[in-house]
């Protein structure tokens, strides 16, 4: 059902494209036709040097700014704030096979090195079932974890991430 | 001088059973910093040992003296610099109430080398408490060596304990910040000098662990997709082989007490479980499987058993199973997180990070009797690890917002901050003993 969206999606944004470039390229063609008076075929209008909305590249940055997902304190479960996020990434990966990713988990500095690594894989593992759930192939996910060794902030909240790492789009 | 050592011995285990009954009444101990009545002991400096680099007198007063188990007194107070037994006025060193006295000399060899002598006298009774010893080195680098190893015979003749001054440290250093990180291993004596780099990695290095043999360390490194490995470093020769690389997370290496086999963490089948592989044919069989963070695994000396660190109950604790598997039995109960264990080589007793108050602390735990006692106090206290002899630990804590290593003895009664090493620096792993 994701994927149908996501094709109606594309084919409405060429539509849109193609007309408006139509539109534009028929002015142009009239305004010649009247001063030249030649008869003249239908042009082919190039494609516009700024494509104003690319929707692959506007989603792909979206998913980008949008790639990490925050755990309560020694929990792995989805938080209710992390729903969106999961979703979006899902429904595109689930529309392009080719597109794998790299789930990686992260903790705050509080515990041992070592029970925080599988800390922060089991919270990467979390993301995954979510993702597989949703329809992702097991084979566009990766799993790790760095524990408590990427800290990114004072704040233990931000620290309980998973960040996901496109390899490929 | 027996008796005298008895006496003493006697008082700190009072001292061990106050406090450990403190601690399992309330959780809360007071630490005092240092042992009412450690061995007062005067290491004069040896002759002929000016021009040397190494002040090996002082290397051996320092080594004492960070033990906890003696007083070195301080050089401005000695009344003469003695040399030979006819030279030592005992009267003395006994009205500073000296139980012993080190004298020394040392010589320059013609190959380049250097000779060092050193006697231990009885300050109460004038006699010798040993016979001379003599050790020789052909550099002066290998200065050191000679005073560790003095270190060592004074501390077995006066406590009865083999020492532990002759071994070494492993741990990593990180340096940098973000994309500019460089993580290394540094192996250092036991008192932190004479640091060299082993190894080093843009990404972060774990858990250090040496083969029983002292020659080898696993770690765990991460390569450059950001996937962790279990990696193998010969000290010897340099080389760096993989030892463990499955999907997931590859952590926790440790080496089996005889050196065959190596117990680590793999979430290879789901989620993180205790996995032991054989070094020679590179089988690997599952320790645990249960759908729980099961991680840290450590041997005990006799290589029967496994203790890990498991969430199985709801909380970190620690557990022990047959290293040949087997039924899995709880060992914690006291507090909320109980992980990272290490069981000393006498297999007496347990020491872990508890957290405490919300502080991470380092504790020890009676095998038998499950007393457990609290060693340290600061807010991080992390990744302890034992000196063979079992008399002390070491571990990393946080001084000014950086990494540090501190050493604390397993009474809790004496702890020190290790200023030598700079940067920030984390997982200290104690050697094995290096010499047989």
């Amino acid at each position: 059902m994701k994927k149908t969206n996501f094709l109606q999606m594309a084919v409405l944004a060429s539509a849109i494209t193609l007309t408006a470039c139509g539109s534009r390229g028929a002015a142009e063609a009239e305004s010649t036709a009247t001063e030249v008076e030649v008869p003249v075929a239908p042009v082919v209008v190039p494609e516009p040097a700024e494509p104003a909305i690319d929707f692959a590249a506007e989603e792909q940055s979206f998913l980008q700014e949008n790639n990490v997902v925050f755990f309560d304190f020694d929990r792995s479960d989805i938080r209710e704030d992390a729903r969106r996020t999961l979703a979006a990434h899902s429904a595109y990966l689930v529309a392009h096979e080719s597109a794998s990713v790299m789930l990686e988990g992260h903790t705050d500095e509080r515990g041992t090195r070592e029970y925080n690594m599988a800390l922060g894989e089991r919270r990467a593992k979390a993301v995954e079932s979510y993702f597989r759930l949703r329809g992702v192939r097991a084979g566009q996910m990766q799993t790790t974890s760095f524990g408590k060794e990427r800290l990114v902030s004072d704040d233990h909240a931000l620290n309980r991430r998973v960040e996901i790492l496109y390899l490929s789009w | 001088m027996l008796s005298t050592m008895f006496k003493k011995t006697g008082c700190i285990l009072f001292l061990m059973l106050v406090l450990a009954s403190v601690a399992s009444a309330t959780v809360t101990i007071r630490i005092t910093q240092g042992v009412d009545s450690p061995v007062r002991i005067a290491v004069v400096p040896f002759l002929g040992n000016t021009s040397a680099s190494t002040d090996l007198a002082g290397v051996i007063s320092n080594n004492l003296s960070l033990s906890g188990r003696f007083h070195p007194l301080s050089t401005n107070r000695f009344p003469g610099m003695p040399s030979s037994q006819q030279s030592i006025l005992f009267r003395d060193w006994r009205l500073l109430q000296q139980e012993f006295i080190v004298i020394g000399r040392m010589e320059r060899l013609n190959n380049g080398g250097y000779r060092a002598t050193m006697e231990l006298y009885d300050v109460f009774t004038g006699q010798a408490a040993m016979s001379p010893v003599s050790r020789q080195v052909d550099s002066a680098d290998q200065l050191r060596d000679i005073a560790h190893a003095f270190s060592d015979v004074i501390y077995q003749q006066i406590t009865g304990t083999r020492g532990m001054f002759s071994t070494q440290l492993a741990y990593v250093v990180k340096e940098g910040a973000s994309a500019n990180e460089e993580y290394r291993i540094e192996v250092a004596d036991w008192d932190g000098a004479r640091a060299r780099v082993v190894y080093r990695s843009e990404q972060p290095i774990l858990s250090p662990s040496w083969s029983a043999d002292g020659r080898r360390l696993a770690f765990v490194n991460f390569d450059s997709q950001g996937l962790s490995l279990i990696r193998e470093l010969n000290l010897t020769n340099g080389q760096v082989r993989e030892l463990v690389n499955f999907p997931g997370i590859n952590t926790g290496p440790a080496f089996s007490p005889d050196g065959r086999e190596l117990a680590f963490v793999s979430s290879h089948e789901g989620s993180a479980n205790i996995y032991v592989m054989n070094l020679s044919n590179n089988r690997v069989r599952a320790l645990t499987n249960h759908s729980a963070i099961d991680t840290e695994p450590a041997w005990t000396a006799d290589g029967r058993n496994i203790i890990f660190t498991s969430d199985r109950g709801g909380t970190p604790q620690l557990y022990m199973v047959a290293s040949n598997g087997g039924q899995i039995q709880r060992l914690t109960f006291t507090g909320n997180f109980n992980a990272r264990s290490q069981v000393s080589s006498d297999g007496r007793y347990v020491i872990f990070v508890h957290v405490n108050n919300g502080n991470f602390n380092i504790a020890a735990m009676d095998l038998q009797t499950r007393d457990m006692r609290i060693l340290t106090r600061a807010d991080f206290d992390e990744s302890p690890s034992l000196a063979p002899n079992g008399s002390m630990l070491v571990y990393s804590t946080r001084q000014q917002g950086t990494g540090a290593l501190a050493w604390v003895s397993v009474d809790g009664l004496v702890r020190s901050n290790m200023p030598s090493i700079r940067g920030d620096v984390r997982e200290p792993a104690w050697s094995p003993f290096l010499s047989p």
